[in-house]
């Protein structure tokens, strides 16, 4: 904190000295590298949000979002802070956690005008609804009433959504594919996808989000992340529509606007360290992807996707803000701390 | 007197408030972005319709990022700026191993990547292929006879042509149609270690006359597996002085367990095989 403070301050002064040279110039002989196509193209800011690991460690950092007061809320499965609050420049405000060794999905809603996460806990085998200071208010275990689980091992639950009236949906994107809808209080409702072969199966169900760019039409956007597929489906659970994206190992959808954001963690064959993330239009084309190939669509079918600069090791999410500024959080890449793109 | 100071404090309070916001807004906002040659280049992919081939093959390489290069090799050193540029498709009519490196102004040189291809040679004809255990019940390729169906598998290990073994090592029996004269033998392997799958620490060959003596001709160690190595398709030839063989072994030791960088480290490794070449 205070080393971060003190090296602002001095930057600031130093600009103010030098109106005439370019910062970057100032610095470096080197320009600002920018990277992503099209309409949404970013600079890379790598030491943001790096706290002393010492008094803030971080495994892997797993998922991040938004509150509504406009703070950065960071998700890992270090259990000495498993929540990581921060401003928007990085600097830390909180942290609390330490009772989520699985800590792995990470969904804020607003109810009542107040915020609440869900919390998909790989170790726990449930799913933990708090409040944003971390008072648990909800505990979703094992789907046992489904038929489809024997033991509590069996659900690995990886996300949820949430519908604005409060229903619940579940991916156990490592558990047996199924997909669990509950109501507000935690009933089961319905219970679709799975393993098996067809479309409206999953193979790692690992990402879902409640979609309503489309207001008269609002549905599900499910992941199936070793296939590199995102899916569509309606609340009921039906499946509606399926979009590859080959080579692009999507982690978890995130609407922003008419956009699609997807944190992709392997890319190409899957081999290690070759993430990037992947930015969708309102039809669902891929059309920006910051660190990969430059999106090309031949007879509407989109080529094969792979890393192109090795700017990323293993995206897992992308929490988007307001000024359309990107935060990446990654898996397994050296406990380091996210990496803000700003939007150029 | 009291109130003074307070206000006095308040005023203080607020100023400092102010410092601190207005440092968070002016945060560097264009002083502490990522620059040109600070990233590497990951590098290109190689694509080609197949691997084995009879006459001839036509390989592409492409990144698909703007203002890079790909510079490339077929004689096995590592391509420099100074080697081939990449333009066109490539045609090869041997059998090659095909290098390339992607290059650009903003960002360091690639990893190289390499791939073989095969040109189908004078191939004796096997009467049976058997092996020592079955493969994982996941991972069963298309049977023993797979194995010489010419038939390839890419880097994804879940293309129905592999056979996955987990852990401790496999022993393949190639019977002949009748005596032949043979010089080497290639096992058509996997490299994938983010899924686990490891290429052996060593491959073996012996020749037998009746099916039951077994000779050593001749055998390769290979290299342990580096840490972050890309998925990579290996072929592992081992070439010896030709020999008439009615019935080959090919031993492919595994090691005992994932090398001490890797997250399975001391756990027993993936093999996955599907092709053996016999010539």
């Amino acid at each position: 904190m205070e080393r971060r403070k003190f090296i602002g301050t001095t930057l600031s002064a130093l600009a103010g000295f030098s109106v005439f040279a370019s910062p970057s110039s100032l610095f470096s002989p080197y320009q600002d590298i920018v990277i992503g196509h099209g309409s949404h193209r970013y600079k890379i800011d790598l030491n943001w949000g790096a706290l002393n690991a010492d008094f803030y460690p971080v495994n892997d950092c797993h998922e991040m979002v938004q509150d509504s007061r406009g703070r950065i809320v960071l998700l890992t499965n270090h259990t000495k802070n498993n929540v990581i609050i921060y401003d928007k420049s990085g600097n830390l405000i909180e942290v609390w956690g330490t009772q989520f060794p699985g800590a792995h999905g990470l969904t804020l809603n607003i109810e009542g005008g107040e915020d609440f996460l869900y919390i998909a806990d790989n170790n726990r085998h449930e799913i933990i609804k708090t409040t944003i200071d971390g008072k648990i208010v909800l505990q979703l275990s094992y789907p046992k009433t489904t038929g489809k689980y024997d033991t509590p091992n069996q659900y690995i639950p990886t996300e949820t959504a949430i519908a604005p009236n409060g229903d619940i949906y579940v991916a156990d994107g490592y558990g047996l594919q199924y997909i669990l809808h509950y109501d507000a209080q935690g009933n089961l409702k319905n219970v679709f996808g799975g393993k098996g072969e067809g479309d409206e199966y999953f193979d790692n169900a690992h990402g879902i989000c409640y979609d309503d760019r489309d207001k008269e039409n609002p549905c599900l956007l499910i992941t199936a992340r070793q296939r590199n597929e995102l899916k569509r489906f309606s609340l009921g659970g039906e499946l509606l529509e399926v979009i590859p994206l080959p080579g692009a190992f999507i982690c978890r959808p995130v609407i922003h606007g008419q956009y699609v954001y997807l944190a992709t963690i392997w890319s190409g064959s899957g081999s290690a360290n070759t993430g990037f993330v992947s930015i969708l239009n309102e039809k669902n084309q891929l059309i920006s992807a910051p660190g990969g190939s430059t999106p090309i669509y031949k007879d509407g079918r989109l080529e094969p996707m792979h890393q192109t600069i090795k700017v990323f090791q293993h995206p897992h999410d992308v929490c988007v803000d307001e000024e359309e500024n990107l935060y990446v959080a990654q898996w397994n890449s050296g406990k380091s701390y996210p990496i803000k793109l700003i939007r150029i | 007197m009291i109130m003074r100071i307070v206000l006095f404090i308040l005023i203080g309070i607020i100023l400092t408030a102010c410092a601190t916001a207005q440092q968070l807004s002016e945060q560097p906002a264009n002083l502490s972005f990522a620059k040109e040659k600070q990233f590497e280049l990951a590098p290109p992919v190689i694509k080609s319709g197949k691997v084995f081939f009879d006459e001839e093959n036509k390989i592409q390489l492409l990144l698909n990022l703007e203002n890079s290069s790909i510079y490339y090799t077929l004689d096995g050193s590592d391509p420099t700026e100074n080697a081939p540029l990449y333009k066109d498709e490539i045609i090869i009519k041997e059998s090659k191993t095909i290098k390339a490196r992607a290059f650009h102004d903003h960002f360091l040189p690639s990893e190289i990547v390499e791939a073989q291809f095969v040109k189908l040679g004078q191939n004796p004809t096997v009467k049976k292929i058997s092996l020592n255990r079955a493969p994982h019940e996941n991972y069963q390729g298309t049977g023993a006879d797979g194995l010489i169906d010419r038939k390839k598998g890419t880097t994804n290990f879940r293309t129905p042509y592999w056979m996955g073994f987990d852990g401790g090592d496999l022993e393949i029996i190639i019977e002949l149609e009748k005596k032949e004269g043979i010089k080497k033998a290639t096992a058509s392997l996997l490299s994938d270690p983010s899924s686990w799958i490891f290429l052996p620490k060593e491959m073996e060959v012996y020749a037998s006359a009746d099916g039951t003596h077994f000779d050593l001709l001749s055998s390769r160690i290979l290299p342990a597996t580096r840490e972050n190595a890309p998925n990579e398709l290996k072929f592992v030839e081992v070439n010896f002085p030709e020999t008439e063989i009615g019935f080959m072994k090919i031993l492919l030791k595994s090691f005992s367990a994932i090398p001490d960088w890797h997250p399975g480290k001391g756990t027993p490794p993936w093999l996955f095989i599907d092709e053996i070449l016999v010539e």
